[in-house]
């Protein structure tokens, strides 16, 4: 089991460099002038130049990838073009702001949305179950910037109960930016939730916990919840690179200076040193979230746990190819069967292993 | 002599599933008893109801079932009139239940020893080291070799044999006076088979507890039962004890059963009979008898009224027509040939 983390873990730096050079490949499709970004419209043509030498932009595009990356490796990921700043001291500056946003949302997202998919699922076809279920995905197909911007106007402008922007006002300042993403990925929950449930709950470890004599509340929760959690914590998985994407968005509505915000400044007057150390930190992030899932899958799963601690290489190699998720296919939140695939994936590899 | 309560009574059970399509009428009124330490197999093809008759009897019928009429008395108490609580009480330390397939039936994320000792302690307060003490006797009783590794191992990691094993003993562990096995051997191969009918033979007479026994096997149900009741299309067309079934079958349905089962005496090019056509579409059976379109011996009443249950010998029942065809009239015992009473049905 260690060793498959460490393993998991070591796998992150390669992932990172691919993402570098497609971010690099990408950034360098149309043609760029830091000299002249630096200097503004009026300054000499041999001023720019200059800068430009200096920066490397006057040698061919994979000598200055390779730059970059010995560079990245011995901890120096350049300074800003606008700013002149250590790009990793801003990066460590404003991190905290984006985990903290998505941890709220994702926190708050789950309160809300896991209770209520239960509920759903265990009164399926009750008033109560299609209220929701509709609310649900009424709420899903809202955008996250329509939603804030609403909450801005209503509670903001209008009532003036929370701050517009900014996080100087403790709490305040987070609620607003908080229910959007609570909104969007708590409908998810609950559609997720509800779902899985539905599954679980006609297993036949059910009819037999109830044969038992459980109370109801016992088989719900210890016996058809525990079981749905594996699809839950996938989901959590997808949603948290939503989520951090999410916050992108969240944190130039509300003017907070996180990563999405440097991320998307960086963008937009194409400072690479910034675009590449903000998108690579995003990458870190998701890709430590997904060993954590892993791991969990672990924790979760006593024939995923065994597959780790017993057997021989190739049941070690199934139980990889079992559980390592595939970023790109996870990149995107909006893909509702694809945690069920997953899951029928995991069946199918514990039972043939099993 | 003193008057003893039944263990259980059945009587005219009604259970009805309500689908879009329209009700079916699962089971249409059976009854019969059970008396202590008796062995009762309920014979039947696939959908004749066996099952929904016994998940009415645990309280598991599941929506869109209902039990629509009829009641079920254990001990003198009515099962379908029990509250929540009571019928919480009533699973597993009155009467319990193994299933066809041991190998969904078994939470995958919990240990056995966790599963057995929770079905334990859901009935019987007592310490956590007590009830695995418990549980470690009652695997062994089961036939479960190396117990002490064994509570620890996850169901994935049993066979299919002895994780049926395992539910035997979660269905014993309260020591219940009725265990209900729903085909507990459909699932296994044929030794696996062999080795649990033992075991419950076995288990059977150390305990002394009453088993139903649903299958479809009548090799089975010779193996093990003392009674049979044989179900068609939701309802008891015979019952009886097993010589009475087997040596003196009074329903055409029955005989037809024991037709098509292979013999070891049969001779190499002697083919097996089978019962012609398919069982009645359960949405909307036919009036009278539900076996009369595959009858070989259809008369006109069979196809107009249900026939009424009649005793052929002591404790031996069977509903059909010609048992009774004293009471009838000539035009109604006028013999139907197959084709045209599945007309009629149809």
């Amino acid at each position: 089991m260690v060793k498959f983390v460490i393993k998991r873990l070591l796998m992150i730096i390669p992932t990172l460099l691919v993402v570098s050079l497609a971010v690099f490949l990408l950034c360098n499709i149309t043609p760029s002038d830091p000299g002249r970004i630096k200097l503004g419209v009026d300054a000499p043509q041999e001023a720019v130049d200059q800068i430009n030498h200096e920066l490397g932009y006057d040698r061919p595009l994979l000598v200055r990838y390779g730059m970059w990356v010995w560079d990245a490796l011995h901890g120096d990921f350049g300074t800003s073009y606008y700013t002149n700043r250590n790009v990793f001291t801003e990066l460590l500056a404003r991190f905290p702001y984006t985990l903290k946003l998505a941890l709220l949302g994702l926190i708050s997202a789950i309160i809300a949305g896991i209770p209520l998919g239960v509920l759903c699922a265990v009164k399926q076809y009750s008033i109560a179950d299609y209220t929701l279920s509709t609310l649900a995905m009424f709420l899903a197909a809202m955008p996250v910037f329509w939603i804030s911007l609403l909450l801005l106007l209503q509670f903001s402008m209008n009532l003036g109960w929370f701050p517009s922007n900014g996080v100087s006002d403790g709490w305040r300042s987070w609620v607003l930016p908080t229910i959007p993403l609570t909104v969007g990925y708590g409908a998810g929950y609950l559609r997720y939730t509800r779902t899985a449930m539905l599954d679980t709950i006609r297993q036949d470890y059910i009819r037999t916990a109830r044969a038992k004599g459980c109370g109801e509340q016992t088989v719900i929760w210890k016996h058809a919840f525990r079981n749905s959690l594996m699809t839950l914590v996938t989901i959590t998985g997808m949603s948290f690179a939503g989520l951090l994407g999410g916050a992108f968005v969240i944190e130039n509505v509300f003017s907070i200076n996180g990563l999405g915000m440097m991320g998307v400044t960086a963008i937009t007057r194409k400072d690479m040193p910034q675009i590449l150390a903000s998108l690579l930190a995003i990458g870190t992030m998701f890709l430590i979230v997904m060993v954590i899932i892993d791991v969990l899958y672990a924790v979760l799963n006593p024939r995923i746990r065994s597959m780790y601690s017993s057997g021989g290489k190739k049941r070690r190699k199934s139980a990889a190819a079992v559980v390592s998720v595939d970023p790109d296919t996870l990149a995107d939140p909006a893909m509702p069967d694809w945690s069920q695939e997953n899951l029928a994936l995991l069946r199918n590899g514990g039972v043939n292993h099993g | 002599m003193e008057e003893k309560k039944k263990l259980l009574e059945v009587k005219d059970l009604r259970v009805s599933f309500f689908t879009h399509a329209g009700e079916v009428k699962a089971v249409g009124g059976i009854s019969y008893e059970l008396d202590y330490g008796e062995v009762i197999g309920i014979v039947g093809e696939s959908g004749s109801g066996k099952s929904v008759e016994a998940y009415s009897i645990m309280g598991l019928l599941q929506d869109p079932g209902k039990v629509v009429g009829g009641s079920i008395t254990f001990e003198g108490r009515d099962v379908l009139a029990m509250s929540k609580k009571e019928k919480k009480q009533f699973r597993g330390t009155q009467v319990s239940m193994i299933f066809q397939n041991p190998m969904t039936c078994l939470n995958p994320v919990y240990t056995i020893g966790a599963q057995l000792m929770e079905a334990l302690r859901v009935h019987e307060k007592i310490p956590k080291a007590q009830a695995m003490e418990r549980v470690k006797e009652i695997l062994e009783l089961v036939g479960i070799t190396n117990v002490e590794r064994r509570v620890k191992q996850y169901p994935h990691e049993l066979s299919g044999g002895m994780r049926q094993r395992v539910m035997i003993a979660m269905g014993m562990i309260c020591k219940p006076k009725i265990l209900i096995a729903d085909e507990p051997t459909t699932a296994l191969d044929v030794t696996i088979q062999a080795q649990i009918l033992e075991l419950m033979k076995d288990i059977q007479k150390k305990t002394g507890m009453a088993i139903i026994f649903i299958t479809h096997n009548l090799g089975v149900v010779a193996e093990i039962c003392d009674k049979v009741a044989v179900m068609y299309a939701g309802h008891l067309v015979e019952k009886g004890t097993v010589d009475d079934i087997f040596y003196n079958p009074s329903h055409p349905y029955t005989r037809g059963l024991l037709k098509s089962m292979p013999r070891v005496d049969a001779k190499k090019y002697e083919r097996l009979i089978p019962i012609e056509g398919s069982p009645v579409d359960m949405l909307d059976p036919p009036p009278g008898c539900p076996f009369a379109p595959r009858c070989q011996s259809c008369m006109a009443v069979c196809t107009m009224r249900e026939p009424p249950e009649t005793t052929v010998g002591e404790g031996h029942c069977a509903s059909c027509w010609l048992l009774n065809q004293e009471e009838l009239t000539a035009e109604e015992t006028a013999s139907v040939k197959r084709e045209e009473a599945a007309e009629h049905a149809g």
